[in-house]
């Protein structure tokens, strides 16, 4: 069933994105080659336009994320939505990959049109360079690398998590009001989030106070080389943003399940 | 076209007396094979369980039988419907009477009347009655 | 085993009371019509039923569990409001509900659409009226055990009133319940087996139809008006 909600709505967004991110390659093209005949006014009329697209973009996938769960579970579909034969977690679940992978989609395609648009022999070069001496790195340590590598990709991913299911949280917890659900699941957003920062700050004193940072700062550094120092505060991190993404998560079931509010 | 209904009865005995008419006036011939429970309730407009009802009561009283595999038919007995005839004639009579009275007339007067309206009737002979 | 069984439901809004205590237990092979004014609760009742609400005590069974995923697939819910999106066509939603209900019947839907004459458009360029006609296709095409209908003949015009009655009795099927809502019950009430009146958010009567016609010589609607009169 997840893959079935996963296919529609790939089909209720993609129609919206994949235009544009065509519209973006093909701009960044004509930016290209706009650049190599060396037509100026011409050149800057497409520059500031693929900077307009660039933004609408952003902001586009941003507030795809809200709408589609916004719209979809708790207005006038959510009638259809939240009476079909799936669970609960599904359609959790699925706004949530979905959002993030056109999060990452929409990212990647920023990325290559920007390599579009300024590559020429020199940056090539430059980008060929970086790459070579990055290879020589991992090679020196590929272990490493590949466990680095991979904790940074899960810390991203979990943020990118924690990000979307903050929006649902906040969403779902507008259903709690009659009017104004725009305003409050702004104000909860400002609230959930500096309660967040107020309890890591919190988290960190406390551990200042029981003096576990002097503790690590003080071990014997044949014990502690600064990887496995790097390790430990990844490591921490990652199990932050899971715990983040876990009580966003289960809240917002909670408030489908139990106080669903539709309008 | 739905049927029509007055609101003082239970439906089924509406839908029961509906069939009974039919049957007396030949417009269900002795022998007919019905249609089924779902399309005679589309016709009447009529939940299926009340025209369900109303065809088992017509069973027990010998209007309509069952044959096992292929349907329900009108009965061929004659007897029951010529009786169910002259019930309902007997009734509108009674009926007729009633109303009579209750503007003044006596049965007398009333059949009296009825003899000279069958004999203009008769006079003009194409009344279509 | 009763298809639809509510025991002790009681739903509160904050301090009011949408649903008082209701007992109720609705058959296989019947149709309910639940009766009353509006703002009696039918619609609490209802969604309580499709597990759109929970309720604050007791519970609803629909063929003996409470409602989830499970009970989904077997209850056919027609909502009061229009929940069509706006960027599928008429074969999208309907490839749509047969992707996600097993007992869709594909077949069945695309011959009431047919009859109804509606095309292949966009759902956002039909009218509100057709609307309401696709919403109804897709909610009767499904062989469900139990069809919850919220005031399905609420400001429909009066042929499109009898299609819906017809098309309740066409898909009669003596295994499933149909339960509609409405507070307009004049002409309908020759469709139901049991009516079901709800005054306040209390269950004020349960019966058949024709044994309230015996027992008060009046038709439903005529006693409605005496039950609700203001």
């Amino acid at each position: 069933m997840l893959t079935k909600l996963m296919k529609y709505e790939f089909k209720a967004t993609g129609h919206t994105f994949l235009p544009l991110l065509a519209a973006l390659i093909l701009l960044s093209i004509v930016n290209r080659l706009l650049n190599a005949i060396g037509q100026t006014t011409p050149m800057v009329i497409s520059t500031a336009a693929t900077m307009v697209l660039i933004a609408c973009i952003i902001v586009l996938t941003l507030v795809m994320s809200i709408q589609r769960f916004r719209q979809n579970l708790l207005s006038n579909e959510g009638y259809l939505m939240m009476t079909l034969p799936v669970r609960t977690d599904n359609l959790i679940l699925s706004k949530l990959f979905v959002s993030a992978i056109w999060i990452l989609t929409n990212m990647l395609a920023l990325v290559v049109a920007v390599i579009i648009m300024i590559s020429s022999e020199y940056t090539l070069r430059e980008v060929l360079r970086i790459i070579q001496t990055l290879g020589d790195l991992i090679a020196a340590d590929p272990g490493y690398f590949i466990i680095f590598s991979a904790e940074v990709a899960a810390l991203f991913i979990l943020c990118l998590f924690s990000g979307i299911l903050l929006l649902y949280l906040c969403l779902s917890l507008s259903m709690l009001v009659n009017k104004h659900r725009g305003l409050f699941a702004f104000a909860a957003f400002f609230v959930i989030s500096s309660a967040l920062q107020i309890a890591a700050a919190f988290a960190n004193s406390i551990a200042t106070a029981l003096g576990l940072t002097s503790l690590i700062r003080n071990l014997r550094l044949e014990l502690w080389n600064p990887y496995s120092l790097s390790q430990l505060f990844i490591l921490i991190s990652i199990a932050a943003q899971a715990f983040v993404c876990l009580l966003f998560y289960f809240s917002t079931r909670y408030m489908l399940k139990n106080k669903l509010n539709l309008q | 076209m739905a049927w029509i209904f007055t609101s003082d009865r239970p439906i089924y005995l509406q839908v029961q007396e509906k069939i009974k008419l039919s049957i007396v006036s030949g417009e269900y011939p002795p022998g007919w094979k019905m249609p089924a429970v779902r399309d005679l309730a589309l016709e009447a407009a009529v939940n299926p369980n009340t025209v369900q009802k109303a065809l088992s009561e017509l069973e027990r009283e010998g209007f309509v039988y069952t044959q096992r595999t292929s349907g329900r038919y009108i009965t061929e007995d004659d007897t029951v419907i010529k009786q169910a005839k002259s019930e309902l004639a007997i009734e509108l009579v009674r009926s007729f009477l009633e109303k009579m009275a209750a503007i003044g007339y006596s049965p007398a007067e009333a059949a009296s009347l009825i003899g000279q309206k069958v004999k203009e009737v008769d006079g003009n002979g194409d009344t279509g009655m | 085993m009763a298809i639809l069984e509510c025991k002790g439901l009681t739903k509160k809004y904050g301090a009011k009371e949408a649903l008082r205590q209701i007992d109720l237990q609705i058959e296989p092979g019947r149709i309910v019509g639940l009766l009353g004014p509006n703002g009696s609760g039918k619609s609490t009742l209802l969604k309580i039923c499709t597990g759109l609400l929970t309720p604050t005590k007791g519970a609803a069974h629909i063929d003996g569990r409470k409602p989830d995923s499970k009970t989904k697939a077997i209850v056919s819910y027609l909502p009061e409001v229009p929940y069509l999106n706006d960027w599928m066509k008429v074969s999208d939603i309907v490839a749509f509900f047969h992707d996600f209900y097993s007992d869709f019947n594909l077949k069945k839907a695309l011959d009431m659409l047919n009859n109804l004459s509606i095309e292949n458009q966009a759902l956002k360029t039909l009218s509100k009226g057709t609307k309401e006609k696709v919403q109804l296709v897709l909610v009767m095409a499904r062989e469900a055990k139990l069809y919850l209908l919220d005031e399905p003949i609420g400001g429909v015009d009066p042929a499109a009133r009898d299609y819906i009655l017809n098309t309740i009795i066409r898909n009669y099927n003596p295994e499933a319940a149909v339960v509609l809502s409405t507070h307009l019950i004049t002409d309908i009430e020759q469709v139901l087996d049991d009516v079901v009146f709800l005054k306040d958010g209390e269950i004020v009567l349960d019966c058949p139809v024709d044994e309230l016609r015996e027992s008060k010589g009046m038709s439903v609607d005529a006693y409605f008006r005496e039950v609700f009169k203001c």
